[in-house]
């Protein structure tokens, strides 16, 4: 009589045996589902595999149906299957990292290495920082004590998953953009270290002057939110000269996040109390870009300094004085910008309200009353717009036009009897 | 009968040849996974996932007595495959394949990665599978036209210039809606522009890129006639942006009434005002202003030009020139909603119909397009018409006449 123990060894030997070309198979249809991006249930793929072994064995004299086979079928069965499976899904896994398109070339690229594993951040963004002196560059001019300071502040946020080289390019391009930098060049380290040397802009201000212009930096109070290029008039000792705004205040200023953060730094420069204007353009080793505070984002902004292109007739009168006031002018041709700010300047008012009864009868009285430029139903998306007073009805949402005081005393009365939520 | 009972009944010479056997099968394990090792190394950059060398290996030496076992009809000697002995036998192949297998995976595993110059890494997680993602790489070109994007600004010369034709290395493992994410994200994050839509054609390569940049500039918020400055004073803490305010210096005499405007922003001690042009002349950057703030009623600007915005109708500017079409009509004829007309300084806020046209006058009309190009006044006249405007003047580089010679 044959032992329970040798029959399942037994069992365990012909399952290896006759397991092993189905386990194979199991594993390149792995493969071939992962690379044709599909999927396929595994009882899919184990049961066939059973039903070929068993098949096999049977053939194959190995095993016979019979009950005194029943434990040395099992066993070869639960190794055929279990071999299947996992063959399976190790071709799954094998094939998920081959390249699937042959048709782009791809190139080999060097990563990070695992000690910068720590500066990798939960969307996958490594943080890179510069590391020793920020160096000069071969045949440029040195960079300015400023400018140096900027960028051994600057860190730079960027996908792990791109090789040192492709890195490299990145931080140079972001370099280049925010300080307008003539050349850069950046080496990475594989543990994210970035060793930086740069050029100064070439020219900072200069290129920018046009003919017949020059360039005056003088001591104002900066308006928020102007930017460069944009036309102002310098009104200084009495008499007003028109120029353009050279240096850029707006937001691509340095305390801006986008592009290159500074690593708390304070913002503005202090205000100091005497020294004259700069005059003319500045030396082509001081960029213009960090001559001015950003006074929208700081809040302690005082005297700022700003560089506008004069006529160079005028640029005496701006020499010769200490302070100045820049006044920015309208630049905005938009037909429903002048509309409204038109109307404005006759006390007219626009108010999003929902109409009641009271609002609907004053709009039908009185032809001189408020009226009703675009109404929307509740059941409706669209406004329509100059509708006919007749049409309108309580409940929906009105813009209402007319003279300010009037449409306070009408609106706050409708707003203060139905609290409705106006949605636009 | 146990196994080892089985073994003690056959003979040394038997267990001799079973012994050779399985080191050849073993060899044969270990070298076939150090070729899938070595061969995955360089297809991949990668090691092969953990468990398979020692499956090729069991599955090697599986084959292999497969192979046997349908040649001869029996692996060792003559024993029969159902023979104990055998399963035995069976059972220590499939061991030492696994066995073999795993240390000829790290073998091949090692010898690869120093062969292309693969830096191991060995930590697993989402983390350490990203910088994997990086030795595989594919360059894609942007192509050789940038275009603006619909309703942005342009963006400068240098941008452009600097994406035109441009290479971006990204990893080969994205594709599709993927790519097109990342390609945006580096576009936004490493150059000066506030939109980027990228589009794909098939193959992943890039079909269009456009990019744009918010108009900017304190000039686009300010209304015709007025301007803005920057004054030192006492901030209404109060105070918000389209606040009423009044400049109020100390005079010899008393507080003076300097100018009124309206507030723009404000910090802890200099105030910007949107004031007329003429109070240019009144202030001073020496002084410092109080400002009052007077009691105003609100009005939904803001709202009502994105509503205009966002509808199709929209809103024009016709400047009444005289001998033009319009001079001398009234205003009931203009299509739309007549909102106003400027007449020198002063405004008429909806004119009522009988109003007659003036030349040098602007009239504002709200309305359909499809009104405006029917009507025959309006399709006439020779006005800085807006009917299909979305630009604001552009001033950036654009207009300083002097190129950039980067």
């Amino acid at each position: 009589m044959v032992s329970l123990h040798a029959e399942v060894v037994v069992g365990i030997s012909l399952g290896i045996l006759i397991g092993v070309a189905p386990a194979v198979g199991a594993v390149l249809v792995g493969a071939a589902v992962e690379l044709l991006d599909s999927s396929v249930s595994r009882v899919a793929v184990v049961v066939p595999a059973l039903a070929i072994a068993t098949a096999a064995g049977v053939a194959g004299g190995l095993v016979r149906l019979t009950v005194a086979h029943v434990p040395r079928l099992l066993a070869a069965l639960a190794v055929v299957g279990l071999s299947a499976a996992y063959g399976y899904s190790r071709g799954v896994e094998l094939a998920s990292s081959v390249p699937r398109d042959w048709s782009r070339e791809v190139e080999r690229g060097r990563p990070l290495s695992e000690a910068s594993l720590e500066a990798v951040d939960a969307s996958g963004q490594v943080t890179i920082h510069p590391s020793g002196e920020i160096g000069n560059l071969d045949g440029y001019p040195s960079l300015p004590e400023s400018l140096r300071a900027d960028l051994a502040d600057a860190e730079f946020r960027l996908p792990a998953d791109l090789p040192l080289d492709e890195l490299e390019t990145r931080i140079e391009r972001r370099l280049t953009e925010r300080f307008d930098l003539a050349a850069v060049a950046v080496s990475l380290d594989p543990r994210g270290r970035a060793t930086i040397a740069a050029a100064p802009p070439i020219s900072g201000i200069a290129r920018h002057v046009p003919d017949g212009y020059s360039a005056v930096t003088i001591r104002s109070f900066v308006p928020s939110g102007l930017a460069r290029g944009e036309p102002v008039l310098v009104r200084a000792d009495s008499r007003t000269i028109e120029g353009i705004v050279l240096a850029d205040v707006g937001p691509t200023s340095l305390h801006d996040g986008s592009l290159v953060r500074a690593r708390g730094r304070e913002a503005a420069d202090p205000d100091d109390a005497d020294g004259a204007p700069t005059g003319a353009a500045p030396s082509p080793n001081e960029p213009g870009a960090d001559v001015v505070p950003s006074n929208q984002h700081v809040a302690n902004a005082g005297l700022g300094r700003v560089t506008v292109a004069v006529p160079t007739g005028s640029a005496d009168v701006l020499l010769g004085s200490n302070v100045a006031t820049v006044a920015v002018q309208s630049r905005n041709p938009r037909a429903d910008f002048r509309a409204f700010t038109a109307l404005e300047e006759a006390n007219q008012a626009v108010r999003f309200v929902v109409l009641d009864d009271d609002l609907v009868e004053s709009v039908r009285s009185t032809s001189s009353g408020p009226r009703v430029l675009a109404v929307r139903s509740e059941a409706d998306d669209e406004w329509q717009f100059d509708p006919d007073p007749a049409d309108l009805a309580a409940g929906w949402e009105a813009v209402v036009a007319g003279d300010r005081g009037t449409l306070d005393e009408l609106v706050d009365a409708s707003v203060a009897a139905t609290p409705a939520v106006i949605e636009a | 009968m146990s196994p080892l009972v089985a073994l003690q009944s056959v003979d040394v010479e038997w267990a001799r040849v079973a012994a050779l056997q399985l080191l050849g099968l073993g060899l044969a394990g270990g070298v076939a996974a150090t070729v899938l090792a070595v061969l995955y190394r360089r297809t991949t950059a990668r090691a092969v996932p953990a468990g398979v060398a020692p499956f090729i290996g069991f599955a090697t030496v599986g084959c292999w007595l497969l192979g046997d076992a349908l040649i001869r009809g029996s692996l060792v000697g003559a024993t029969g495959l159902t023979d104990e002995a055998t399963a035995t036998y069976v059972l220590a192949a499939a061991a030492v394949g696994a066995v073999a297998g795993t240390g000829g995976g790290r073998l091949g595993d090692r010898v690869a990665a120093d062969v292309y110059g693969i830096d191991r890494i060995v930590a697993t997680g989402v983390h350490a599978d990203r910088l994997r993602d990086a030795r595989l790489v594919v360059a894609v070109d942007l192509p050789g036209t940038v275009e603006q994007a619909d309703g942005y600004g342009p963006v400068s010369p240098a941008v452009e210039r600097s994406l035109t034709d441009a290479t971006f290395r990204v990893p080969s493992s994205l594709s599709g809606d993927a790519l097109a994410a990342r390609l945006e994200e580096r576009i936004s994050a490493d150059y000066d522009v506030d939109h980027v839509q990228v589009i794909l054609d098939e193959s992943d390569g890039v079909d269009a890129i456009a990019v744009g940049r918010n108009r900017r500039g304190l000039g686009l918020e300010i209304p015709p006639e007025k301007v803005a400055i920057a004054v030192r004073s006492d901030s209404a803490a109060e105070a918000s942006t389209g606040d009423p305010v009044a400049l109020w210096s100390d005079g010899a005499e008393g507080p003076v009434l300097v100018a009124r405007g309206r507030l723009h922003s404000c910090s802890s001690d200099v105030a910007t005002v949107v004031v007329p042009k003429e109070a240019l002349e009144d202030v001073s950057p020496r002084e410092r202003y109080r400002l009052v703030t007077p009691a105003d009623v609100p009005t939904d600007r803001g709202r009502m030009l994105a509503l205009v915005r966002s509808a199709p109708e929209t809103t024009v500017a016709l400047e009444i020139t005289s001998g033009g079409p319009l001079v001398g009509e009234f205003a009931g004829w203009l299509p739309g909603i007549v909102l106003a007309v400027r007449r020198g300084d002063s405004v008429l806020a909806y004119p009522a119909d009988n109003v007659t046209l003036e030349p040098g006058d602007v009239a504002f009309c709200l309305g359909h397009p499809d009104e405006f190009a029917a009507h025959d006044g309006v399709r006439d006249v020779d006005a800085p018409a807006d009917l299909d405007r979305t630009d604001d003047a552009e001033v950036d580089d654009a207009t300083v006449p002097v190129e950039a010679t980067d």
